[in-house]
């Protein structure tokens, strides 16, 4: 599997797409504290580099999904998989080497992404607020996320050959699974009692709410939302949910690669 | 080890076609072997299956005398290179990117030798171009290249002249010539192309709806379709010794029937068999193309 790491990461260095994507989020986290900083000097409003510094978690779903179709569907677009497996490489090694590959270049975005809020967020806004033992969890949480995420994106490229399916299939489903967790996050955050101590109608609870909770913490948009929040409460539970579904999602997606017919 | 690769009784089906049906094959080392049928009867089908890209429903296939159900088959498929229906190429890459990251898969040391390859296929010259950009013929021969990393002995090549213009073609058939003469590499090239392949292959192999029809050397194939005579006589034994006695090239096809080749004095040659007691029946000339063979081999009838 080294050879195929090797050569993956070698098609990562040419790839314009990547370098795109690198930069794209060193501009989007430089433009957002931008924007704080100048609320900070236009109206004196108290910001923090808190505000902006885990923001990542919400973009890099999007952008992985589309990187990660454009990047592994070339390899049936080109037809160049064929040129692996002509090489005597095995199924699992090519699925995984990419999925490192993946991994590797989301985390870079990130990785952009925080780098241009230490570089311009603190010189204008200043540090973080939040304790560091808080800002580690986030980070390590959310890879855990990426990770998920990268399997998933993976998976599905790896099964369908379609240059024009498996990245829509992506990207909708990235886009369509934080439009509804923005949903149940909403249901969530409604107080059981208004300020004046009546009830709250919108309040739901009891089964209904454990199940929304449950799509809140398991989905990995759920978690990114969380973790765009800082929100580590349920850290725990939502990394478990995360490495299962990498572990799931990699079995299925080897298991039916394997048998795939290449054409 | 006579054949490179052999295959015995293969199957392959989809869900409602069977796209190769006890299908049978033998490609000597050396050889050029052209893979002959029209499209859809299996060519690719049987080259994926080969190339590792999907799995024979039945039957199996022996390649460097490692069959399909051994675990060493993966191994002793890095000796053979492939291009199957178009080239394997990253169309973003430059040729020598695409080059290095093949030289990458199949875990080289070094980059030995891509320049060489590169001016083997005539691409030394493309620079920075990206791939995308290049011609068809130029992309067709960047696919053999990646083919040819890691001095493979055995290139398999599916419709390697499909869609290129004349000079494109005389291009492809000089390197395919080139590999097999001075690489000794074997070559398995598929197409429907006959004028084509009939100046490259040394072997040839027919399909028909998933099965070989025949396979037959190039000089049988030519003594075939050799411009001949058809006699039919009472006495092929007289009949072969007048031939012998006029020094005329001649097979013998049945008790009653022969065909002679070159020119034939017709007189001459039924006054000296009414000597020998032997009649001329009837007499027929036979001017036998590759196309008229081949589509009288996979059932005529339905060009008539």
């Amino acid at each position: 599997m080294s050879n195929l790491l090797y050569a993956n990461f070698f098609r990562l260095w040419k790839s314009r797409l990547f370098f795109i994507g690198l930069g794209f989020m060193f501009f989007a986290g430089g433009f957002l504290v931008f924007q704080q900083y100048r609320q900070l000097i236009g109206y004196g409003a108290a910001i923090k580099l808190d505000s902006t510094f885990f923001v990542y978690t919400i973009m890099i779903g999007v952008i992985s999904s589309i990187f990660c179709s454009l990047f592994l569907n070339v390899e049936y677009y080109d037809g160049t998989i064929r040129n692996k497996i002509i090489a005597g490489h095995k199924r699992a090694a090519i699925y995984f080497s990419n999925l490192i590959v993946n991994i590797f270049a989301s985390f870079l975005f990130c990785l952009s992404y925080i780098l241009a809020n230490i570089v311009i967020g603190i010189p204008l806004i200043g540090m973080l607020t939040i304790s560091l033992h808080k800002t580690v969890w986030i980070l390590v949480g959310s890879m855990i996320t990426i990770i998920a995420l990268c399997s998933i994106f993976t998976m599905i490229n790896m099964l369908i050959h379609s240059k024009a399916i498996a990245p829509i299939i992506c990207i909708v489903a990235m886009f369509l699974s934080i439009f509804f967790v923005n949903e149940v996050q909403r249901i969530l955050d409604n107080p059981p009692y208004w300020y004046d101590g009546t009830v709250n109608t919108a309040y739901v609870d009891g089964l209904e709410r454990e199940q929304l909770e449950f799509i809140y913490n398991a989905l990995p948009a759920g978690q990114e939302m969380q973790y765009s929040r800082k929100n580590i409460e349920n850290i725990n539970e939502m990394c478990l949910y995360s490495i299962g579904i990498t572990m799931i999602t990699s079995t299925i997606g080897v298991f039916l690669f394997r048998k795939k017919d290449i054409k | 080890m006579k054949f490179i690769l052999t295959a015995e009784g293969l199957n392959k089906e989809y869900y409602h076609s069977k796209a190769l049906n006890n299908f049978s094959l033998h490609i000597p080392k050396g050889s050029i072997y052209g893979f002959v049928g029209e499209n859809g009867a299996g060519k690719t089908t049987f080259i994926r299956i080969i190339c590792g890209l999907q799995a024979p429903t039945s039957g199996s296939y022996t390649l460097y005398g490692v069959k399909n159900s051994e675990k060493e088959i993966t191994e002793v498929r890095q000796r053979m290179g492939a291009v199957v229906e178009s080239p394997s190429i990253y169309l973003d890459m430059t040729a020598l990117n695409n080059l290095k990251h093949q030289y990458q898969v199949l875990g080289l040391p070094s980059y030995d030798g891509i320049f060489e390859l590169l001016q083997l296929v005539g691409l030394s010259n493309t620079g920075k171009k990206r791939a995308k950009n290049f011609s068809l013929g130029m992309r067709q021969r960047l696919g053999i290249a990646m083919a040819l990393v890691g001095n493979p002995d055995f290139l398999i090549l599916d419709e390697p002249t499909n869609g290129l213009d004349p000079q494109g073609i005389i291009e492809i058939r000089e390197l395919i010539l080139r590999l097999n003469r001075h690489r000794q590499i074997t070559v398995l090239i598929s197409s429907h192309n006959l004028d084509e392949l009939s100046r490259l292959a040394t072997h040839y192999g027919f399909i028909a709806n998933g099965s070989i029809v025949q396979e037959l050397t190039a000089t049988e194939l030519e003594r075939s379709c050799r411009k001949c005579m058809i006699l039919t006589v009472t006495d092929t034994e007289a009949l072969a010794r007048v031939l012998d006695f006029m020094n005329l090239e001649y097979d013998i096809i049945s008790d009653t029937t022969a065909n002679v080749y070159g020119k034939i004095p017709v007189s001459e040659l039924s006054i000296v068999l009414a000597k020998d007691d032997c009649k001329i029946l009837s007499m027929r000339e036979q001017n036998e193309t590759l196309e008229s063979f081949y589509i009288n081999l996979v059932g005529g009838g339905r060009y008539e």
